[in-house]
């Protein structure tokens, strides 16, 4: 086909091109910088996007959730207790669970003589779910920045020393280190948290960070051993740039990609491990409550009164979800040669 | 092969060690009292108690003969039940936990290897994006939310499988179902990533340009080299399969060790909680120690790199 039209052409049509060797390597369009480059890529992501969409709006609402129904979240009160939810307008549509009617048709809110309306229902106290289910939000997101924070930190100092540093330095730190990595995460966490007796947000994400901090200072490690003796690094130290400078102002920007994207990693597991604290009896203490705290309250009455359990769960499913697609997408965005 | 192997032993050995050590002193710290009705007991029956336990002596002391009694597999005995030996509360308690464990991997890395499999034949259509989706919403959604989930609606609602306990075969789908979604979901990832990059790799094209079918080569060249490095997520799945047990055994009534560890957390039984821990890191570093090992056995490219994730 292409040949065919090729030959149409008529041969006078065609000028010899002027050899310009001085615009012949000009660079005609702004060039792209790696965060450019990695923010087009992750804008491209749809599972990165869809991740962003809805952490976006689980936010607005953790931010804002805890003040939109009038109640607090510690507001007990025995005579409305057990409520299934009941939404104004939704009540209305059918298939929709927002009708104020249990599970054996019985309306609730008729039986109890309660005229307002509670969206997410409230507790076996009689406490609004939705305002805990967002104020448990908050203190799962904390946790879970908190932890990811500190791991971090540690992380980036111990594995930028060892790499930096090599040699004998190197052997000691990641000696114990790969003893650390080999204790069973869970089972240290357990340990710590049983010694404090009521578990805050603190306490909490400093139990994950005992040993959840070396995977982190692995991949710093990794990437400074890597580096170090690249050109650019090697011109500053000629330069006479001290050690402190070499680490803060050429390596330590250099790695960023990989220590953002382990930290978002870290955030969604943060959030899993606490959950799975509050279900075995050491999360979080009443009347406080993250979202693995009342998922746990709730299964206890999963059978009578499903609402419970369900909606804290599938507000921890989505926040996991959205942070492990986001993490994902920056991985792929920020490393290109990880991706498949 | 044989310094790899021993050096892996000393570290294994070395760490267990260390967590011996940090839960012995760990526990020494806990708040509260083991001890049944502990306000009850006047000062001289506190002390009785204590001198039957050993508890009256220096830690040093304690911590020495905790270890001696440990070398001979002696975990001591719960001060809750009936001074029970803790070795023999675990071996008891193992059974159940060690079918859902199983049963779960099997199941778990078998549904993995279809969908990654199916993924990374039908490479960017719309099988390999569903397969990529449903394994993170896999990875994402917790455990125990599957397991209430499908005993809500399997076995409440619509009662096709019992709810709970421990009694036959039937007991025993929800909860390997629950435990298992993980593994499914991490397995598919892995070896979708995995068989994508063999697939383009040469050997793979010389093998399809000789004419071997397209089956021969899928089963013959390509999978046997993809699923080699699917042996490493073995020991991450391990850990996940171990807390996921705690609390699907819960969730189930399962009586295992899971439901057990946590019973003792509750319950301040600190001779089980300490016994267990051990019993949890040593059989996790053992499957780390083998994952290692047997992946430098089956892989000789990794022999010397070392078997470090």
């Amino acid at each position: 086909m292409s040949n065919n039209t090729a030959k149409k052409i008529p041969s006078d049509l065609f000028q010899p091109a002027e050899l310009d060797l001085m615009n012949a390597e000009k660079i005609s369009r702004p060039s792209d910088s790696f965060w450019k480059d990695a923010r087009r890529r992750f804008l491209k992501n749809k599972g990165a996007m869809l991740g962003f969409t809805i952490l976006g709006i689980l936010l607005i609402f953790v931010l804002f959730g805890p003040m939109m129904s009038g109640h607090k979240y510690d507001d007990q009160d025995l005579k409305r207790a057990k409520l299934p939810p009941k939404i104004g307008v939704l009540e209305n549509v059918k298939f929709l669970p927002f009708d104020g009617v249990d599970q054996y048709g019985i309306d609730q809110y008729e039986k109890k003589k309660v005229t307002e309306n509670f969206w997410f229902g409230t507790d076996d106290l009689g406490r609004d779910i939705f305002t805990r289910t967002w104020a448990g939000a908050r203190v799962s997101i904390l946790i879970g920045l908190l932890a990811a924070t500190i791991d971090m930190l540690i992380g980036v100092t111990f594995g930028g020393i060892s790499g930096f540093y090599g040699g004998r330095v190197d052997t000691i730190m990641q000696r114990f280190a790969e003893i650390l990595m080999g204790i069973p995460y869970l089972i240290v966490v357990i340990l710590f948290i049983l010694i404090f007796k009521n578990p805050g947000i603190l306490s909490i994400a400093l139990a994950m960070v005992i040993t959840g901090w070396v995977s982190m200072s692995r991949i710093v490690r990794g990437q400074m051993l890597k580096l170090k003796n690249q050109e650019f690094v090697l011109a500053s130290r000629t330069l006479g740039a001290t050690n402190a400078s070499l680490i803060g102002k050429h390596l330590i920007p250099n790695i960023m990609g990989p220590i953002i994207v382990m930290m978002m990693f870290t955030i969604p597991s943060a959030i899993f491990a606490e959950a799975f604290l509050s279900f075995i009896g050491l999360g979080i203490a009443p009347p406080k409550a993250s979202l693995g705290s009342l998922v746990s309250d709730g299964f206890k009455s999963l059978q009578t009164f499903p609402h419970m359990m369900i909606i804290p769960a599938i507000v921890i499913s989505l926040l996991i979800l959205s942070f492990n697609l986001i993490a994902d997408g920056l991985r792929d965005a920020l490393d290109p040669k990880m991706s498949k | 092969m044989g310094r790899y192997v021993l050096q892996r032993f000393i570290y294994m050995f070395v760490t267990l060690f260390l967590i011996c050590t940090v839960t012995f002193f760990l526990m020494k710290l806990l708040p509260g009292s083991p001890l049944r009705n502990a306000e009850k007991l006047t000062p001289e029956q506190k002390q009785i108690i204590f001198h039957k336990y050993g508890l009256d002596k220096p830690v040093p002391v304690q911590y020495a003969n905790y270890m001696k009694n440990l070398a001979k597999g002696d975990l001591g005995v719960s001060y809750k039940y009936d001074n029970r030996p803790v070795t023999d509360m675990i071996v008891g308690r193992i059974g159940p936990s060690a079918q859902l464990g199983a049963q779960a991997l099997l199941l778990g890395t078998f549904m993995g290897l279809i969908f990654g499999i199916i993924a990374a034949l039908k490479n960017n259509t719309i099988y390999d994006y569903s397969a990529t989706v449903l394994a993170v919403i896999g990875i994402s959604i917790p455990s125990f939310v599957f397991g209430a989930i499908l005993q809500l609606y399997l076995a409440v609602k619509f009662p096709i499988f019992p709810v709970a306990y421990w009694e036959s075969f039937a007991h025993t789908i929800l909860p390997t179902i629950a435990l298992s979604v993980f593994v499914t979901a991490n397995v598919a990832r892995f070896s979708r990533t995995e068989l994508i990059e063999v697939m383009n790799s040469e050997y793979i094209v010389t093998a399809k340009a000789k004419g071997i079918s397209k089956v021969g080569v899928i089963i013959k060249h390509a999978l046997r080299n993809a699923l080699i490095p699917v042996v490493t997520i073995l020991g991450p799945m391990a850990v996940n399969l171990m807390t996921g047990t705690l609390v699907i055994e819960n969730m189930y009534a399962v009586p295992g060790l899971g439901s057990q560890f946590v019973n003792s957390i509750v319950t301040n039984d600190y001779t089980v909680i300490m016994g267990t821990t051990i019993f949890y890191s040593a059989l996790l570093l053992l499957v780390i120690f083998l994952v290692d090992i047997l992946y430098g056995v089956i892989d000789p490219r990794i022999r010397l790199a070392g078997g470090n994730k």
